[in-house]
């Protein structure tokens, strides 16, 4: 065996020794250490030999091998570096696929961390609702006009769509005892047939602040630091006095129109404004209905629209995008 | 509403920029040409719904009076027999009288306001009740008295009642409408329209004039039973003015002698000539500055309110008689913050909450984050359902009751989803109409059933884009694939077990188990709901996001510090056995580390009805480093229990 190993010794290093290209160095190795090879062959054939030659042909096997294996890096380094075959690099890459989160998830996510970076914290509530929660704890009881301005879905079990994310205030205040900084995004219905502006079915996150003494100047302050988040430092906002039976007083929230800064354009109709929220101080009655004080306890609430944002952040210029779910579209803002 | 500015002008002084005045008093300037304003006026300031009531806004804020005022009543007597059933309905009931009217076209100025204002005019004494309702914000009703028989009675309407109104229509009553009735029968619904055989025409020659308060409900009501809306309806829903009542009685009549010749009665009937004063609201300066966060001096409330009519007193305020909204401490507060200006309010920002923020839907944003990067894109379909959707599946299932709307959009669409699966179906659909072939797509949202939850759902339907390395059509293996690798990423330890779900395929539907319990499905849709959006083949999954609060902690695992040995093994398959048999046993080898299936093969060199499997083997010792005899054993191992089970090893 000694011998054997001897031998094979010798004619591995005059292979080695004789090789002239990568090529053929590659071949010798194969020869001697692949999977068929002549080293890899004797190796293999230990366990033929009587038990007590074993350990010193491995032995001297092993030494062999990692001789053979040096002396070939050492040729491999003498020898001149292969070109290796030239590949089509224009040939387009194996991309992975990847797919997109839809704009109104995206955008709802960014409003979202802005109130949670400023203390507020997450709420859900149900779609299907009650007229109690939906109105009448919002202090708008039957008949009242501002009914008008929700066109509303109705259950045939009695129960509604919920109009706007308002009711949530009321479950959340119901539940927990203030302060109370939440924000709840989520969707709501109204009976409006689609159009470049209105959807059946549309998303708002709304927001509430109830504490010692939570003030109309907090909730300007607070929608501006959004607004300038969301949209750049150089936003402005303008609360405009509105009406809204559960809060007093109450403001439409403008935003100076992100695409011309306040010059005018279409988007903003030529006012350099656009509106994007609801909000005001949370009316007494409201705070009454679930158990809180209304002079120990102030808060604002506010209501804002997803599409809406949307629309302004993407310069999106009809809401149905949103719900015809053209890939394209999607794929598009991602 | 529309207001024409030369109107407004007759009234008050209008200074350059009053668009900005009536924009930051909250009264929204939707549109202003051709000289007429169009104002959005809320809900709450009925008293805005009139010019008086714009001019004196302004005169408000610009601190100049009113050009001229509108006051003077009539005396009370006795005009015409007069009865209120309904005191609540109706608290104050005036009525006028005007005699020998010639009933004809309005003078040009008039009719041209009216027609600036949106009204169309009628005849000179229905377009001057039109006018002061536009002028001082009072709806009247004027009745031929000819037609009137013997008195005027107002009250409910009774069951079974007819009213034929002036818009032609005939209409059945009930007892929850306010009425006007003279000795006989209805003559007008209350607030809301007045009867055809009771108005006013050529021959009318002597007018009863009607101003009323009527009670806001009770209008509403009314007009929501006969589904109509005008414009007194729409006024007096909103609440009017008792206190006007008389005053725009006085102002119409002589404004019909005015435009209609005739003579006018000096004198009133009126069922409430006292009405009681507005009450005063008490209010702390401390509490407005803390809701506010303005700065106010005592002294200030009084300087800001009285130029609107308020008037201020120890603490007190009293509000003007037409500020129906006006109640209690915070109304007062508002309307401080509105005549201060909402843009002159500074800006306060404190960020840091006194509790911990949370957010419990955050492990579903990160479920969506996971899915898109799996390459999934994220769809959000309308939530309403077609029921013939789901009437396939059986009797029992409670997706099939979805809850049903009154009031559907779409007639088809009138029950709440209670599956996501017709939904991604739909848009599949609507993109495969746009050739639009690669269709990955999931949502995560609501459905409906006895109560609300969250799903997630996803579809793969047709193929990969075509590319130099792509292009396969989807099927059951991709949608298995990503369920598996999501509840991977998501850190849920899961198990896929055979399963039926009539959503499903049978024999390609697979339940996704979760310590114990069934959590949703994922295989190939069934074939009655696929094809109502004629798709061929569509592979999708629907899961409880419920199982998502089954997540694992993350937790470290050490590397592994010796090397692994690989044996790749390939097996004859035969009809009648599955991979998971050959699975399962390989697993059940000591050292196993992870098993994989890298080659499934069928065809030349494959015996008719078997399958080539193969099955990439990594053994490792978590202490030391294997030896070959040993992983050899283990193969050996396998390879023995899997001839007993009639899989053979695959001799190459």
């Amino acid at each position: 065996m000694q011998d054997k190993i001897e031998k094979l010794r010798e004619k591995a290093l005059k292979l080695i020794e004789d090789v002239k290209s990568s090529e053929e160095l590659e071949r010798a190795r194969v020869s001697l250490l692949g999977k068929k090879g002549e080293i890899t062959g004797l190796i293999r054939s230990i366990g033929k030999l009587p038990p007590e030659e074993r350990p010193l042909a491995g032995k001297l096997l092993n030494a062999l091998k990692r001789e053979v294996e040096e002396k070939i890096e050492e040729k491999r380094k003498t020898l001149p570096k292969v070109r290796k075959v030239k590949i089509d690099t224009s040939i387009p890459g194996r991309r992975p696929k990847t797919g997109a989160l839809h704009p109104l998830t995206r955008i709802e996510e960014e409003i979202v961390d802005i109130f949670m970076r400023m203390g507020f914290s997450v709420e859900y509530g149900p779609e299907i609702e009650t007229d109690y929660y939906n109105f009448t704890a919002l202090n708008t009881p039957e008949h009242h006009p501002a009914r008008d301005l929700h066109d509303t879905f109705y259950l045939e079990d009695g129960n509604l769509l919920r109009t706007h994310t308002s009711p949530v205030q009321i479950r959340v205040m119901e539940k927990k005892k203030p302060p109370l900084r939440i924000i709840s995004p989520g969707r709501a219905y109204r009976f409006d047939p689609f159009d470049p502006s209105h959807s059946p079915v549309f998303h708002q996150v709304e927001g509430l602040w109830v504490d010692r003494d939570v003030s109309f100047s907090d909730l300007k302050g607070t929608l501006e630091a959004f607004g300038k988040e969301l949209f750049g430092k150089e936003t402005r906002i303008k609360l405009v006095p509105h009406y809204f039976p559960f809060t007093e007083p109450s403001a439409e929230v403008h935003l100076s129109c992100p695409f011309c800064k306040e010059k005018g354009c279409r988007v903003c109709k030529y006012t350099g404004w656009v509106e994007i929220a609801g909000c005001g101080m949370v009316h007494p009655e409201v705070l009454r209905g679930v158990g809180i004080d209304p002079y120990q306890w102030t808060g604002f609430a506010f209501g804002m629209g997803v599409e809406r944002i949307a629309m302004l952040r993407y310069g999106i210029d009809d809401i149905r995008n949103f719900y015809e779910n053209d890939l394209r579209f999607i794929e598009g803002l991602r | 509403m529309k207001l024409p500015v030369e109107w407004l002008e007759e009234w008050v002084e209008l200074p350059q920029d009053f668009v900005d005045v009536l924009d930051n008093l909250g009264i929204g300037v939707e549109g202003y040409g051709d000289g007429v304003l169009d104002l959005e006026i809320t809900p709450n300031r009925p008293d805005l719904l009139s010019v008086i009531g714009i001019a004196r806004e302004i005169a408000g804020k610009t601190g100049k009076p009113l050009k001229k005022n509108i006051e003077a009543v009539f005396p009370v007597r006795n005009v015409f027999p007069v009865e209120v059933e309904d005191k609540e309905g109706c608290p104050r009931y005036t009525l006028g009288l005007i005699k020998g009217v010639k009933v004809g076209p309005s003078p040009e100025w008039m009719a041209r306001r009216l027609e600036l204002a949106g009204i169309n005019p009628i005849n000179n004494v229905v377009d001057a009740t039109n006018y002061v309702m536009l002028e001082l914000g009072q709806p009247l009703h004027p009745f031929d008295r000819e037609k009137i028989k013997g008195k005027i009675v107002v009250r409910r309407a009774r069951d079974g009642e007819k009213i034929t109104t002036l818009d032609g229509v005939e209409r059945e009553l009930n007892p929850e409408i306010l009425v006007i009735a003279d000795a006989e029968r209805p003559v007008a619904l209350a607030g809301i329209m007045g009867a055809e055989d009771s108005g006013i025409d050529e021959e009318t020659r002597d007018v009863l004039l009607e101003s009323a308060y009527f009670d806001p409900i009770r209008v509403r009501r009314g007009r929501k039973i006969l589904n109509i809306s005008t414009e007194a309806s729409y006024r007096f829903e909103r609440g009017g003015d008792v206190y006007v009542v008389p005053v725009a009685l006085r102002r119409a009549l002589e404004l019909i002698r005015e435009v209609a010749g005739g003579e006018v009665v000096e004198g009133m009937e009126d069922t409430l000539p006292e009405p009681e004063g507005r009450k005063p609201v008490k209010i702390s300066v401390s509490f407005g500055k803390r809701l506010l966060g303005i700065e106010i001096k005592d002294e200030d409330v009084k300087d800001w309110l009285e130029p609107f009519g308020f008037r201020v007193e120890d603490g007190k305020v009293i509000p003007p008689r037409w500020r129906r909204d006006i109640h209690e401490e915070v109304d007062v507060w508002e309307e401080v913050a509105r005549i201060y200006g909402y843009e002159r309010v500074p800006s306060s920002v404190r960020v840091i909450s006194s509790e911990p923020v949370y957010d419990n839907g955050k492990i579903l944003r990160q479920a969506k984050r996971v899915l898109s990067g799996l390459g999934l894109f994220e769809v959000y379909p309308i939530p309403f359902m077609n029921p013939e959707d789901v009437a396939f599946l059986p009797e029992e299932d409670e997706r099939r009751k979805g809850r049903r709307l009154k009031n559907p959009m779409w007639p088809e669409k009138n029950v709440m989803r209670t599956t996501l699966i017709p939904g991604l179906l739909s848009v599949a659909r609507y993109n495969l109409n746009h050739q639009i072939r690669d269709i990955r797509i999931f949502e995560a949202g609501k459905v409906f059933l006895s109560e609300e939850r969250i799903k997630i759902a996803g579809l793969f339907v047709g193929e990969e884009k075509k590319t130099w390395y792509s292009g396969r059509k989807y099927d059951f293996y991709d949608v298995k694939g990503a369920v598996e690798e999501f509840l991977t990423l998501m850190r849920i330890p899961f198990e896929l077990r055979d399963e039926k779900d009539p959503l499903f395929d049978e024999g390609t539907c697979l339940g996704v188990w979760v310590n114990e319990r069934c959590y949703g499905y994922l295989g190939e849709i069934k074939r009655e709901l696929v094809e109502r959006y004629e798709i061929e083949h569509a592979y999708g999954f629907e899961l409880d996001a419920s199982l998502l609060e089954l997540r694992e902690p993350e937790e470290f695992v050490p590397l592994p510090r010796f090397p692994h040995i690989k044996r790749d093994l390939s097996f004859l398959v035969p009809a009648g056995k599955r991979c998971e048999d050959v699975l399962r046993v390989i697993r059940e080898a000591t050292y196993l580390e992870r098993v994989e299936v890298i080659d499934i093969y069928r065809g030349k060199n494959i015996p008719e009805g078997y399958t080539s499997m193969t099955f990439s083997c990594v053994f490792r010792h978590p202490e030391r480093t294997l030896t070959d005899d040993e992983v050899e054993h283990e193969v050996q191992e396998i390879i023995r229990k899997l001839e007993d089970e009639g899989i053979e090893l695959r001799r190459l």
